[in-house]
């Protein structure tokens, strides 16, 4: 599998706050990698490192094959950048900058210039600092989509945007997703869901996991079992369960290693449920479990159980 | 080169405005600035809007380089070109060009227009031009351009620039206050030759640093470490200055150029304030002599001095070579008063004995090497190797109860390129009485001299202006008895002798038995009776 992006233990700290903590991540080519957390997980540090924007304190990444403390100049043909808080040249059109970038890149293409400039509605003649937020992130997208660069970085690129506004971007995201990488962080875990393949998770500069969407759904299940009657839980309960809890003959809990044995290994443990119920999470409702879960230092128990630990 | 050009074209036409202001202000100092000159000059309110042009012309530099550099800003992470393909050499280059384009390329033009205006032939002055220019880019375009590189906004630029400022303003105080109140420093040239290159250095190393790391702190510390590299040389350049006195002026074995008497000192009193504190004020010392011996053709001229005190108990004290007055002595007999100035913990030390003082002076032989005598003219006329002189015609229609007419010169002006001219001696003779009709000044005239310029000229010195004044103040402008004007007549010969150095060397003298004079201290003044 080729990697588009790759870090190594790679680690910022800003004073003693450690803002990105000995992350290793791996970006298959291709894929349209979400990059969630709260807010002040470390998302944008962890992207303005991989842009050479920040350097790290230790470790390394690998962005497109080159060392990211390497990236500059022509380097960036390859790669789009998009970011909430980027600075664009404010004194121009969006017009004159689209013109100004098209000669920076040689894989400039023109007549898709001219489709998402259509398909953002953008008026050409006015200057960036008169436009809209929504406005300037299209302008952005547009700028950063016409050469077709063979990765896009986007840090929370929806964020306080209309609804409107946000489709028409992943709209036009999505088009170039078949040829190109796709790497967001965003901390609305909705509007990712629907076309995101692969999803990493930061908590407090720690990631927590990084697997392909279809795995993390798959392996969290909302799992609400009623028991004939009430028992106290057990203090070894298996290290995936998250947020235990009952109520009289009821016992809640999310499995995040779940899988097909699953069902029949929770019959064997609760004899005489009365009733197993295994249901699909969203992806929100996952990320809030494992929130609540790292709040109550169950941290490690959402990573993917390893075989030893489904076997204990 | 293509992305060169293509920021390069996108910040000309972004900043059209700024462009424009700067041009027009050029423009304008360009026109303005030849009113000043004596030949021309017309009314003292060309004099104030020059004066304030002379300003704006820097002050458009500094908002053009600003908004230029700052265009794409080197300092944060949110700036659009960061994750652009911007090589930061073709980033550099841009810069530089545009740099190049609107503000070197009209100042050289504008410098070239005004050599023109002053009667100068601009391309005999190219190695001055390029001195100019580049003290110009070391002192005020390169420290601008490397405060915007280490800056994220234009604001933030304006208040270090404002702090720096006050930061001079206080560091000269305090100088002041500190200063021994009558110490005169020789010239320090290595000063100036060591520290300009170590600022270029540092002020171009910030901002290569910048463009091509973007590692603000590293060069921030280049940038801050500067005025303590500037210190170092300048105390390294004042100490080798010394050092090489002994080398630059030779002790002289036989054949001194001048003689000198050493003359009784006359009976005085003098009181002057100081600043700073009482127990590191210095006293003044002089010493009443006479010069002869300069040889016809040349002229000779004191540019340091020293001194070795012995006590009568073997007890010794030499001071640095300091400042010797500047005296100029041409053939025949002139007194002078050279001095040195002494700390006043050496004086109480020295004060109650007998002192022999060794004074030893550093003397430059000047020889005569061109003699052009030129015609007073009514309008502008050229002394050649000098530069362009015009009759100066009184300083308003009435001067001391009498109606001047225009037509009566009181004296002359003169203009050189880009830096004072060689030493030269000018004289002419002036008259009393109304000027004849016919040409010449009438016979015999009262001599009238003046020594302008310097020994050891740059090639340029430190302006915006090329056009560099070089005031001729004639000796004997005014009767001793104050009644009347005295005139220079059209047609008068005036001479100008220029000299150039041919020898340094060291004479002494030794003054035997001299006793230190007598020394008060109240507040901040001094007085010393002799």
């Amino acid at each position: 599998m080729n990697l588009t992006i790759r870090t190594e233990n790679l680690t910022k700290r800003f004073g003693r706050t450690v803002a990105v903590d000995s992350i290793s991540l791996a970006v298959p080519e291709g894929s349209i990698y979400a990059l969630v957390g709260a807010n002040g997980a470390g998302k944008t540090t962890l992207i303005k490192l991989l842009m050479n924007i920040l350097r790290p304190n230790t470790g390394q990444a690998q962005v497109l094959g080159i060392d990211s403390a390497k990236l500059t100049g022509h380097a960036f043909n390859r790669i789009g950048y998009v970011s909430e808080n980027q600075e664009l040249p404010s004194g121009m059109t969006v017009g004159g900058m689209l013109d100004y970038f098209r000669a920076f890149y040689p894989s400039w293409d023109h007549a898709l210039e001219q489709q998402l400039v259509r398909q953002f509605d953008l008026p050409l003649k006015r200057k960036l600092k008169h436009l809209s937020r929504g406005m300037k992130m299209k302008a952005s997208f547009a700028s950063s989509l016409a050469y077709r660069p063979s990765l896009i970085i986007l840090d929370e690129p929806f964020s306080g945007l209309d609804p409107l506004v946000r489709d028409e971007l992943i709209e036009g995201l999505i088009e170039r997703a078949p040829e190109t990488t796709i790497f967001l962080s965003s901390h609305d875990l909705a509007e990712i869901e629907s076309f995101s393949s692969h999803v990493g998770y930061l908590q407090q500069g720690r990631l927590l996991f990084s697997e392909e969407m279809t795995t993390l759904a798959n392996r969290f299940r909302d799992v609400t079992i009623t028991l004939s009657n009430p028992a106290p839980l057990h203090a070894n309960l298996p290290a995936s369960w998250l947020e235990p809890q009952t109520v009289d003959c009821v016992l809640h809990f999310v499995d995040s290693g779940f899988n097909d044995d699953s069902p029949r290994e929770l019959a064997g443990r609760f004899p005489s449920a009365r009733d197993i119920a295994c249901e699909p999470m969203t992806l929100r409702q996952i990320f809030l479990s494992i929130a609540k879960a790292a709040r109550g230092s169950q941290i490690s128990r959402v990573n993917k159980p390893s075989s030893q630990e489904k076997e204990a | 080169m293509k992305q060169i050009l293509h920021i390069f074209l996108k910040d000309a036409r972004h900043f059209w405005g700024e462009i424009f202001l700067s041009l027009a202000i050029t423009a304008a100092f360009v026109c303005v600035t030849p009113h000043r000159w004596p030949a021309n000059f017309v009314a003292h309110g060309y004099l104030d809007l020059a004066g304030i042009l002379v300003v704006l012309v820097p002050v458009s530099w500094w908002i053009l380089t600003a908004r230029v550099i700052l265009a794409e800003r080197l300092v944060g992470d949110t700036q659009f070109w960061i994750t652009r393909p911007y090589v930061w050499s073709n980033l550099f280059m841009a810069k530089l060009l545009f740099l190049a384009a609107f503000i070197y390329l009209p100042f050289c033009i504008a410098q070239c227009v005004l050599l023109s205006e002053a009667g100068f032939a601009p391309q005999s002055y190219l190695p001055g031009l390029l001195y100019d220019q580049m003290m110009v880019a070391g002192i005020i375009v390169l420290p601008l351009a490397a405060i915007d590189a280490i800056t994220s906004s234009f604001a933030r630029m304006t208040l270090i620039l404002l702090g720096i400022y006050l930061g001079f303003l206080a560091f000269a105080a305090l100088s002041m206050l500190s200063a021994s109140a009558h110490v005169d420093p020789i010239d320090n040239h290595l000063t100036f030759r060591l520290c300009f290159p170590l600022a270029v250095l540092v002020f171009s190393a910030a901002i290569v640093l910048q463009y091509a790391l973007r590692r603000v702190w590293l060069a921030r510390g280049v940038l801050i470490s500067l005025p303590f590299l500037l210190w170092a040389a300048a105390l390294f350049a004042a100490h080798y200055d010394q050092a090489q006195f002994n080398r630059i002026y030779p002790a002289v074995k036989a054949g001194a150029p001048i003689q000198i008497t050493v003359l009784p000192n006359l009976r005085s009193t003098e009181s002057t304030s100081f600043q700073g504190s009482p127990s590191e004020v210095t006293i003044p010392l002089s010493f009443s002599m006479d010069e002869t011996g300069v040889a016809e053709g040349y002229a000779v001229l004191t540019d340091a001095v020293r001194a070795d005190v012995t006590a009568p108990d073997g007890s010794k004290w030499s001071s640095d070579w300091q400042a010797a007055g500047g005296y100029k002595f041409l053939p025949g007999e002139v007194p002078f008063s050279p001095g040195f100035a002494m700390p006043i913990a050496v004086y109480n030390k020295f004060k109650s004995m007998p002192l022999t003082v060794q004074l030893t002076l550093a003397i430059t032989q000047a020889q005569a090497v061109r003699v052009n005598t030129v015609a007073l003219a009514t309008r502008t006329f050229s002394a050649p190797e000098f530069g362009n002189c015009a009759p100066e015609t009184g300083w308003g229609p009435e001067f001391g109860g009498r109606v001047l007419e225009l037509s009566h010169i009181t004296g002359i002006s003169c203009v050189a390129a880009l830096s004072e001219p060689q030493l030269t001696f000018v004289s002419t003779h002036w008259t009393n009485g109304p000027c004849p009709a016919s040409a010449g000044a009438p016979d015999p005239g009262v001599l009238g001299t003046a020594w302008v310029g310097s020994i050891d000229r740059e090639p340029a010195q430190f302006g915006i202006s090329p056009v560099v004044d070089a005031a001729v103040n004639l000796s004997n402008r005014y009767p001793s008895n104050q009644t009347g004007l005295r005139y220079l007549c059209p047609g008068t010969p005036i001479v100008f002798t220029q000299y150039k150095p041919a020898h340094r060397m060291q004479i002494t003298t030794n003054i035997e038995g001299y006793h230190l004079p007598q020394v008060s201290i109240e507040g901040n003044r001094i007085t010393i009776s002799q």
